[in-house]
């Protein structure tokens, strides 16, 4: 018999692991678990070299819920009345200690609860289903900030309180700047700012990681509130990073603006501060440089919900860092393109040029070729003439003076009709477009109204208010590369009816029409007319009489 | 001297490896790179204009004169299921909903007139060829109806009548070839109300292709998908969703179908000439040298076996002359011996008579006799 056996030993090793690969699929079908907001990846940042296993994965509410005392202490160690949110430890001890220290202490309480026959998670031996890349979890965890209205209330909150106590704010509380010198933190008046502007990503040098020092924080503090019986905010994952959670918390409408002695306009001007630096500059403007720049700060601050989308790195003056030819501090990027390089919300036409893809201005930017800045009228924001600046003021106030006036100037025109207008009459109430009249009747084009409502919307936007003030630059999102927008040439004039595609990528008639009032339709989220419902525009002609 | 079955199969295993390596390298289709015939056209389809309404379905169907469906052609609830060209539908449109895309992403699906077609090299009937304008063209009177090119194209188009038992035909998108040829646009081009089929030269087409995703890089994905898919493709693509996500394939890689198979295909004419006349050659070497070797083996054995023969009588004459002298010298011992007995005997008996002794005792016996 055994020899039977031997001989055809590889063959039933075969059949058998043919057999029970069918049988069992090697992958399980990750089942669709819900979104999680807890999830986290204990991966020691120690060795990288030396790990055997991926990240393990940790749902951090599911634990907190199980040990229902909500009490952090279970698993976190305290620092002079702090917890430090590290797991049962104080300090990093080196892949091998804490390795050791999360088996033990994980899968021991696993184990101690799996012999009272509560529910619990893995055991030691059950490696991979703790360091598991297929579970099926997915983290739907958003990144948290906290907007005006949240630090409003936290100002306003009697139960923060500030370091010292007969301080008139409780900015203390939470905003303080690192001394070198003594190597400490501590609160300075009036050089308050983003926490994010030390604490980055990641843990460097002595600098705790983002992630770390707020959830420190703001936890402990709430915690603490908790355990005292007072309104606080939450303690548990999904409250602040579940998106929908997040959205319900109170809001207060228009909160006052942060104390921080911010300006309300701005003189904006590399070369002009240069010279009234320097001594012995002539007093007149050069005329080598462009015309400098009034910012209307009150405005932007209003319309950002975070003072770090343009302040990304301190809350110092932009040229402090993006010098004319870029500083190491700047990696080099110098302050004409930190200004104008689009894609980036940091710069000012980046963010003007993500504003234009909403859904209000999209209609018609989005068909707009991306244009540099040949053709791109640069006064709209230098808006500042030489004589404003002759001879180059000498103290603050004056530079104040000349940017306030500029942008109360300007906030007055917009949308009071001092630019060209058309008068409403001179708008076609109706155009019947018919011109390739086939399956379909002629289209009959509610002009007017279009252009009104287009028109009311731009009113209500500053920033369209701005660059679109006056009829004439919103006829041509439609009406585009025409001579004189207030008399437009037909369509046709361009885009023909030709069997050859045109090489510059000019559609056809047909492809102009329905790509114009598709697209636009499709951007600014328009449900109806629906692109399909080609009857909604032109009826069928019931006799096709060509 | 034979050849053992192993090192048969061993030079024949160096002999293909070698031969598969080394003609490789020599065939029409990979060492050129064919780029399309001179002014051949096609068709990009600009999938981002694309808005679901099955009008080139429609106009493909009214052109090609094919039955009527069964579910209209504005009805867009069959964009529910992805469908796929079959025998009376030559193209069809999909939608698909790519995550972090708020709108619907519609794709009309048909040939896409590779510049070297997986189903024209399948075909060993020459059914579909690829004909000068960019189309690929089958010929109904050719098809032997083997499927082959079914299997072979890697967009899974061809399709088949499987419905018409006596004449089935194989049936895909014909770019229009004779509206071609009479100078107007394919059925679909025309139909589709936003240009997003746009037909003309394949050069210009990449052209136009490129520069709208330059002048709209946030809008279209940076590649022209069929420019070099498969070797290139006559129909060409851009999109603004990933290609993955528009049940496009990315992984074809950019080498013709043909290129993948005539390397092995080129050696066959060789191997099925050549390799015949040297492996019999071999075999009746072979064999010949076996043959001599056993005629020799039996010369030499029946050579021996006369040898030992000789030998062998020789000895046993030697034997048996031996014998008969020890024998003959045996007997004249004993026939002395006996005679000296009797003398002695006659001496003892005859002292009175004479006292001559006999001396002659032969003389006494009689005539002796000759023994043998």
């Amino acid at each position: 018999m055994t020899n039977i056996v031997s001989a055809a030993r590889p063959r039933l090793i075969f059949f058998a692991l043919a057999i029970s690969l069918c049988l069992f699929p090697r992958h399980a079908a990750a089942a669709q678990s819900p979104d999680m907001f807890d999830l986290i990846h204990i991966r020691i940042a120690d060795d990288a070299a030396r790990h055997e296993m991926p990240a393990a994965r940790f749902l951090h509410d599911k634990h907190t819920k199980t040990l229902t005392d909500q009490n952090c202490s279970a698993c976190h160690l305290k620092e002079k009345d702090r917890f430090v949110f590290k797991f049962q430890r104080l300090k990093d001890g080196g892949l091998d200690g804490d390795k050791r220290l999360y088996h033990e202490k994980c899968a021991g309480c696993h184990e101690e609860r799996g012999k009272k026959g509560l529910a619990s998670g893995p055991f030691t031996s059950e490696c991979r289903l703790c360091h598991s890349q297929t579970s099926g979890i997915q983290s739907a965890a958003q990144p948290v900030a906290m907007d005006k209205s949240l630090h409003y209330r936290h100002e306003i909150s009697a139960a923060i309180h500030p370091e010292k106590a007969g301080e008139k704010t409780n900015c203390s509380a939470c905003h303080h700047e690192y001394d070198k010198a003594i190597d400490k933190t501590l609160y300075v008046k009036g050089k308050e700012s983003a926490c994010r502007y030390c604490h980055k990503a990641a843990l460097a040098d002595k600098t705790r990681s983002f992630q770390t020092v707020a959830h420190e924080s703001c936890l402990n503090c709430h915690y603490l509130l908790h355990s005292t019986k007072q309104k606080a905010g939450p303690t548990d994952c999904e409250a602040c990073h579940d998106a929908n959670r997040l959205a319900g918390i109170a809001k207060v409408e228009d909160a006052p603006r942060i104390k921080r002695n911010q300006p309300d306009s701005v003189l904006m001007s590399l070369w002009l501060k240069d010279a009234q630096l320097s001594q012995k500059a002539s007093k007149k403007p050069s005329k080598q440089f462009v015309n400098p720049v009034a910012f209307n700060h009150k405005l932007h601050e209003a319309k950002s919900e975070h003072c770090y989308i343009c302040h990304h790195a301190s809350l110092e003056t932009c040229g402090a860092c993006h010098t004319r030819l870029g500083s190491d501090q700047s990696q080099l990027t110098r302050l004409d393109q930190a200004m104008h390089s689009g894609g980036n919300t940091r710069s000012c036409v980046g963010c003007h040029q993500k504003q234009m893809a909403s859904k209000d201005c999209a209609g018609c930017h989005s068909q707009m070729v991306k244009a540099g800045f040949a053709g791109a009228d640069c006064t709209e924001c230098h808006s500042i003439g030489k004589n404003q600046i002759d001879p180059i003021p000498v103290d603050k106030a004056a530079w104040t003076q000349i940017a306030e006036k500029d942008v109360h100037l300007r906030t007055e025109q917009r949308g009071s009709g001092a630019g060209d207008q058309i008068k409403t009459s001179e708008i076609p109430e109706e155009v019947t477009i018919d011109v390739l009249s086939d399956q379909y009747e002629g289209a009959k084009f509610p002009h007017r109204k279009i252009v009104t409502i287009l028109s009311e919307r731009i009113q209500k936007n500053e920033l369209a208010g701005h660059f679109h003030d006056g009829m004439p630059t919103l006829c041509n999102g439609c009406h585009h590369h025409s001579l004189d927008p207030a008399a437009p040439p037909k369509c046709a004039s361009c885009h023909g009816i030709a069997p050859e595609p045109e090489l510059d990528g000019r559609p056809g008639l047909k492809g102009a029409y329905h790509g114009q009032c598709i697209t636009c339709h499709q951007r600014m989220g328009i449900p109806t007319p629906a692109a399909t419902d080609c009857n909604a525009c032109h009826k069928n002609r019931t006799q096709s009489a060509r | 001297m034979g050849i053992t079955r192993r090192q048969f199969f061993g030079w024949m295993g160096a002999a293909v490896g070698s031969q598969a390596a080394f003609a490789s390298q020599a065939k029409a289709a990979a060492t050129n790179h064919f780029t399309g015939h001179p002014g051949s056209f096609g068709v990009l389809h600009d999938i981002s204009r694309c808005i679901g309404c099955r009008k080139c379905e429609a106009a493909c169907n009214q052109v090609n004169k094919l039955p009527a469906p069964e579910i209209p052609f504005d009805d867009r609830a069959v964009l529910g299921q992805i469908r796929r060209p079959r025998a009376e539908a030559y193209t069809v449109v999909n939608q698909f909903k790519p995550k972090n895309k708020p709108a619907a992403v519609f794709v009309k699906t048909q040939c896409n007139h590779c510049l070297e077609p997986a189903c024209v090299s399948a075909c060993f009937v020459k059914a579909l060829t690829k004909s000068k304008t960019g189309a690929v063209v089958y010929d109904a009177s050719l098809c032997v109806g083997c499927r082959y090119c079914m299997i072979a194209c890697p967009f899974d188009i061809p399709a088949y009548e499987y419905d018409n038992p006596f004449t089935p035909e194989i049936t895909k998108c014909t770019l229009c070839q004779p509206r071609i040829e009479k100078n107007q646009r394919p059925g679909c081009v025309d139909a589709c109300p936003q240009e997003a089929l746009t037909f003309g030269a394949r050069e210009d087409l990449i052209k136009i292709a490129g520069q709208r995703i330059d002048k709209y890089p946030d809008r279209y994905e940076k590649h022209i998908y069929g420019e070099h898919e498969m070797g290139g493709c006559n129909w060409l693509y851009i999109a603004n969703a990933p290609f993955t996500d528009l049940n496009m394939r990315e992984d074809l890689g950019i080498t013709p179908a043909p290129a993948l198979t005539s390397g092995a295909l080129a050696a066959v004419p060789v191997v099925v000439s050549l390799w015949v006349v040297f492996i019999n050659g071999l075999r009746a070497i072979s064999k010949r040298k076996e043959q001599i070797a056993e005629e020799e083996k039996i010369q030499a054995v029946n050579a021996a076996v006369e040898t030992e023969k000789g030998r062998f009588n020789l000895e046993i004459k030697q034997i048996k002359e031996k014998a008969r002298t020890e024998k003959e010298a045996a007997v004249e011992k004993e026939v002395k011996k006996a005679l000296e007995a009797a003398a002695q005997t006659l001496n003892e008996i005859k002292p009175a008579q004479t006292t001559e002794p006999v001396k002659n005792a032969e003389t006494l016996l009689p005539e002796k006799q000759e023994n043998t």
